[in-house]
């Protein structure tokens, strides 16, 4: 019987939906398809999952003279969130190489 | 091998086709001039699987298929969310778009984030500190 891990593939796709015009303006939304989709098949039985973010990154604009602009859909929260997690890292990897020396100053 | 993957591929493709764009840009709300379209973050899994097995039958059938029994099964879930990111407003004035933000999540990462400090910062100190 194949190992799952055999058939595990990583998912990574950009989208764009379709133009729907709103006013003066086409618009046009960007996404991104992230995930990981796996299984195992054998003769009497098999299974598989999947796990997926569809995370939207941006917004295509075209205007009645055809001149397009991009509108990037950030996330703001969690770009701080994520920065505050790194630098709370940071914070622990100095403050633990910085004990291990004042120890050794203090032994001394 | 290569017919397994196919195999495979197929719900996990059908699945993967489920996840159009649309599902993260919502419907265009129209109120006067303005236009506003609601953008979302969607999250997804799913599992499946299926079995089947034959063996025999503890009976005084003579024919021998008949003494044959098989049976199987399948089953299969997932879970799907959504998170609102925020909204695209579309106006004569433009196309703008405003995220949106839990002020409590940060503030409570804020917190936490000066706790972490300061608690570093006397585990340093006291390191230096003579007895």
């Amino acid at each position: 019987m194949p190992e799952l891990s055999d058939m595990v593939a990583r998912v990574d796709r950009t989208l764009y939906g379709d133009p729907e015009r709103v006013g003066a303006y086409e618009l046009q939304g960007q996404a991104r398809l992230t995930g990981w989709a796996g299984g195992a098949e054998a003769a009497q039985g098999g299974g598989g999952g999947a796990w997926f973010k569809l995370e939207p990154t941006a917004l295509h604009v075209r205007d009645r003279d055809g001149v397009e602009t991009v509108v990037p859909v950030t996330d703001p929260q969690t770009e701080a969130l994520r920065g505050m997690a790194l630098a709370a890292a940071a914070i622990a990897g100095l403050g633990v190489a910085l004990t291990v020396a004042g120890r050794i100053w203090r032994a001394r | 091998m290569e017919n397994q993957m196919d195999q495979i591929a197929t719900p996990v493709e059908r699945m993967i086709e489920q996840f159009s764009v649309s599902r993260s840009f919502g419907e265009v709300i129209r109120e006067g001039d303005t236009a506003v379209v609601p953008v979302a973050e969607v999250n997804g899994f799913f599992g499946y699987g299926y079995g089947s097995g034959e063996g025999p039958v503890t009976g005084e059938e003579d024919d021998v298929e008949a003494r044959m029994a098989s049976g199987g099964g399948g089953g299969g879930g997932g879970r799907g969310s959504s998170k609102p990111r925020g909204y695209i407003t579309i106006s004569p004035d433009g196309v703008h778009y405003e995220p949106l933000m839990d002020p409590l999540k940060v503030s409570l990462a804020g917190i936490a984030m000066g706790a972490w400090v300061i608690f570093w910062v006397a585990m340093v100190v006291r390191s230096f500190m003579k007895d």
